[in-house]
């Protein structure tokens, strides 16, 4: 799935000030891509699993640093589950398991974007794009 | 920058040797160090004729005065037998080696390894002054090695160790070449041309034409680089690294005097960030080299094929 630059406005999801509920689970793997240069995109492979504390019905959403979410996948009354996304990402994102009306983050994890290399126009000299 | 071998650490850019097995000899001027004293004096006189030329070009130009830099470690399996005779590598020490590469900038001057060469590990460092700075093209004074030094202990990867085949030649040594180099970017390709002249050293007041062209192709994560170019060499420069003269000569190295001559290069490369710090690298570089480079009693082959695999740590 590729959402890099795509986010849709999200409502409450990236306001940060919902209760996250203490028993679940939401892990990924890898939880890190590295990328060559900073601002290249970074390209993974990821499996999304988690575990809530009882069936309910929600949705996967990946909310970037400047609180647009764009939403990945939505289940109904579901207590488990996993899926495998290929992402392309330019920065990290904040991936969070969310009520359907989008109020209440059910779990969150952090998925990070770094780089070897920083962004800047002088060191084309010694840096590949 | 600052390349060691197994056996040796090798400042490139300056171009001094340090072997292991000897530190003491580190400040010492010895024979291994005749290479150097030129280099860093021919280094010394290109940086003042740079600053002197930088100093009443054109004031208008607006530079990015920000002190800038980078700095690189980097280990490496390298197979390289060279166009040199006896330079093949024989010991599996031969074929693993470091380097320690810095690129510094500021106010337009610059020391840089070509990171848009395979071999950027290998070579000694280019110095320099930006004269313009566009974002499609870079004009550059440029003094550069475009050879790498050898004598009879130190050619191709293989350092302090007596290469019998070279015994009694004369040092061949790293002079900088001074001129201009044109580099151009377009999408994701990088090419660009230079002209080197043997003035100030004034040793074999040979030149160099060198032209490159890498095209940069993005798989996922990778960086997979194709390029291709060529380097002629004049006849001076050639008698200078590849002429045998009367006092090198012998039964099995007659006299020789070679014309102009060129090196054509291909090469596929990629790299791969393993973190935030680590660099892969790999790639193979076929180089040609022309009938009267290979014609030379020192030389072995017209054809080289190098390979690396290096993993590099980036400050």
């Amino acid at each position: 799935m590729l959402f890099a630059g795509n986010f849709v406005a999200s409502t409450a999801l990236a306001q940060g000030n919902v209760a996250l509920e203490p028993s679940t689970i939401l892990d990924v793997k890898p939880n890190k891509c590295v990328a060559l240069n900073e601002g290249r995109s970074c390209f993974a492979s990821v499996n999304i699993s988690w575990r809530l504390k009882a069936e309910q019905s929600y949705c996967l959403v990946a909310v970037n640093s400047v609180d647009e979410a764009d939403e990945l996948g939505c289940w109904r009354q579901s207590k488990v589950g996993n899926i495998n996304l290929d992402l392309e990402l330019t920065r990290s994102v904040d991936l969070k398991l969310v009520t359907l009306d989008g109020k209440k983050v059910l779990a969150s994890s952090v998925f990070q974007v770094s780089w070897l290399y920083e962004s800047s126009p002088r060191k084309r000299r010694w840096r590949l794009f | 920058m600052v390349r060691f071998l197994t056996k040796c650490v090798h400042f490139g850019g300056l171009t001094i040797y340090i072997c292991a097995s000897d530190i003491a000899n580190i400040l010492k001027i010895g024979k291994n160090e005749r290479i150097n004293i030129k280099a860093k004096l021919s280094t010394f006189l290109t940086a003042v004729a740079i600053l002197l030329f930088a100093s009443v070009s054109n004031a208008e130009v607006i530079k990015d005065d920000g002190f800038q830099w980078n700095v690189e470690i980097a280990v490496a399996i390298i197979s390289d037998p060279s166009n040199l005779v006896g330079a093949e590598q024989k010991e599996t020490s031969d074929y693993f080696g470091g380097s320690l590469i810095l690129d510094l900038y500021y106010k337009g001057f610059f020391i840089e390894s070509n990171r848009h060469r395979l071999n950027y590990q290998l070579q000694s460092s280019d110095f320099g002054y930006e004269l313009v700075s566009e974002d499609t093209y870079d004009i550059d004074l440029l003094a550069r090695s475009y050879i790498n030094p050898f004598d009879e202990n130190n050619a191709g990867v293989i350092f302090e160790e007596l290469n019998e085949e070279l015994e009694g030649i004369e040092p061949r040594d790293a002079y900088l070449l001074q001129g201009v180099r044109y580099t151009g970017y377009r999408n994701n390709d990088v090419y660009w041309f230079s002209v080197g002249v043997d003035i100030l050293d004034g040793v074999h007041h040979g030149w160099v034409l060198d032209g490159f062209y890498t095209s940069t192709y993005h798989l996922r994560n990778w960086d997979l680089q194709l390029g291709a170019g060529a380097t002629l060499f004049s006849a001076n420069m050639n008698q200078y690294y590849f002429g045998i003269e009367q006092g090198e000569s012998s039964d099995s190295r007659p006299i020789y005097t070679p014309s102009a001559g060129y090196r054509g290069e291909f090469e596929i490369s990629g790299r791969y960030p393993v973190n935030e710090h680590w660099l892969l690298t790999t790639g193979l570089t076929l180089s040609h080299y022309s009938k009267s480079i290979d014609d030379s009693p020192i030389t072995a082959r017209q054809n080289v094929l190098r390979y690396v695999l290096s993993v590099s740590y980036v400050f």
